[in-house]
């Protein structure tokens, strides 16, 4: 299988602080690949840092089998991996329509048009909404915006933190459908979630992060039934 | 009435003339919550532009004029690449002190190369002293095109801000520099773009205000530079809208306050400051209140 993504010997600091200490990760094409972690573990920063938020880091992270450890934040969107930000990080002041359109920034192609009706159809609920400023929606509608706001950048490899942070049951179960349904649409997904359960479930491939390290990888699947992962992230005996 | 009608269109021009210096301000401070203390001497540094874009270049006035402007906003866009943008993710603090440091600079930037004299201005076409009398009110025809100019301006801000992708990622940037960063958006561009506009905006500001006063001199940014970020705090800085407002409002009161009250006419400029004190008291964020809380 084709690795779009790959991460070598990952190393984040602040400032004295180790916050991830040497990982090693793949994402494959067309996969959706899960990151699960207590809090602190440095689940966010690993995806900050393969954005390039994070600056101070070392190792190397290559897309398409391009470095793009030291790539400008605005060109690896453009390049086709976009992030939904950990608490959705929607622009409040501007309408939920300028939201939407905002994802498309780096975009040229003549296809902007086709994605926002195709997030429409997504997210019925936005549509209703598309005048209202994006501070006034529900936390659950926040999530979808943010969703089909990182749909508008049309990547190919779509990055998810903790998209599940603060839904109630029957939204989380909402959420994770339209990640299958992206997933179906032929796009690769890289998520971070504390909701191991749901989150291994639906994942082809996962990694287990602890203080900085990857301590354990397989298949979805495989983990779930993992007595290990049922003790600590699941809370079952 | 005929005092009346002369003071009116006085309060217009003038107030037009804070509020685009406001504006500067504003915008500079939406994005980076950074007093850009060097805005009125951007605004000085643009009169001087003018003047020898004329005088030394020998360029005609409406020439001289455009390169001024254009000229001006490159200086802006050199200060924050320059100064300012090495400091973005420093304390606030520092910032602050270089944006003093750097208006101090322009100041004495403008005393050694261009000299402490104040110089005549006397670059524009005559017709602009001209006064149309109408009735018995006369009123100068720069009045006319300061307000004009203005408003031809603030349409322009208005479009950008609101029907062009830059404007976009300007707003977005107010709230949150990372996520716009996420959304493909070069910011380092976007802010650029903001120092460009807010410059430009402060030598229209400064060759229509050297028009009116027909002199320049290196210091002549402090006290309407001052004044315009006084509109700015009345308003609510980091609001455009505010800006422009509490440009107009302390334009008004000015020239309203010495039109009826010509013996007061020496305490016009502790009468801003007053408005001030006044407004904070009741109104601590101004006017219009920023967008400051986020739904989390």
């Amino acid at each position: 299988m084709y690795e779009i993504l790959k991460v070598e010997s990952l190393k984040v600091h602040y400032g004295a602080i180790n916050a991830i200490k040497g990982i090693d990760l793949s994402v494959e094409k067309g996969k959706l690949v899960t990151l699960i972690g207590a809090n602190g573990a440095g689940k966010s920063s690993t995806l900050n840092a393969i954005m390039n938020i994070v600056t101070s880091k070392k190792g190397k992270i290559s897309y398409k089998g391009k470095d793009i450890t030291k790539t400008r934040t605005d060109e690896i969107v453009k390049n086709g991996i976009v992030l939904v930000p950990e608490g959705r990080k929607i622009f409040p002041n501007l309408t939920v329509q300028e939201n939407l359109m905002i994802g498309s920034f780096g975009r040229k192609d003549a296809d902007i048009k086709r994605d926002f009706d195709l997030v429409l159809g997504l997210f019925p609920r936005i549509k209703e909404r598309l005048k209202q400023a994006g501070g006034t929606l529900s936390g659950g509608e926040q999530q979808m915006l943010a969703i089909g706001r990182a749909l508008m950048g049309n990547p190919e490899i779509l990055l998810m933190d903790e998209p599940s942070l603060g839904l109630a049951p029957l939204l989380v179960k909402m959420v994770f459908d339209v990640i299958n349904k992206i997933k179906t649409e032929g796009k690769t997904i890289l998520l971070v979630e504390q909701n191991a359960s749901m989150a291994l479930a639906n994942s082809d491939y996962a990694y287990v992060l602890e203080t900085g390290k990857i301590v354990l990888e397989g298949n979805g699947k495989d983990l779930l039934v993992n007595a290990g992962i049922r003790h600590a992230y699941l809370g079952i005996n | 009435m005929n005092a009346l009608i002369q003071n009116f269109f006085n309060s217009l021009a003038l107030g037009g003339l804070y509020a685009l210096i406001a504006v500067g301000y504003t915008m500079v401070y939406g994005i980076l919550r950074l007093i850009n203390f060097a805005h009125g001497d951007i605004f000085m540094m643009g009169t001087y532009f003018a003047f020898y874009a004329i005088t030394l270049l020998l360029l005609p006035w409406w020439l001289g004029f455009l390169f001024a402007i254009f000229i001006t906003g490159l200086l802006g866009y050199s200060i924050e690449k320059i100064a300012y943008r090495p400091l973005r993710n420093a304390p606030r603090i520092s910032s602050l002190i270089t944006a003093i440091g750097m208006s101090f600079f322009l100041e004495s930037f403008a005393v050694v190369v261009f000299g402490g004299i104040p110089k005549s201005f006397n670059v524009y076409p005559k017709m602009f002293s001209d006064v149309i009398i109408i009735g018995k009110t006369r009123i100068p025809v720069l009045t006319f095109i300061t307000i004009i100019v203005t408003v031809l301006l603030f349409l322009f801000l208005w479009w950008l801000l609101y029907k062009t992708k830059t404007g976009l990622a300007m707003r977005a940037i107010s709230v949150d520099i990372p996520t716009t960063s996420l959304m493909g958006a070069n910011v380092n561009n976007v802010i650029s773009i903001t120092f460009i506009v807010g410059s430009s905006f402060a030598a229209v500001a400064g060759i229509l205000w050297a028009m009116k006063y027909p002199q320049v001199q290196p210091y002549m940014g402090f006290t309407p530079g001052l004044k315009a970020f006084v509109a700015a705090v009345i308003g609510g800085i980091g609001s455009i809208q505010g800006a422009i407002v509490g440009g107009f409002l302390l334009g008004f009161l000015e020239i309203m306050l010495v039109g009826f009250f010509p013996n007061l006419a020496g305490y016009r400029d502790v009468f801003a400051y007053v408005t001030l004190v006044i407004i904070l008291m009741f109104r601590p964020t101004g006017i219009f209140k920023i967008y400051s809380e986020q739904k989390v």
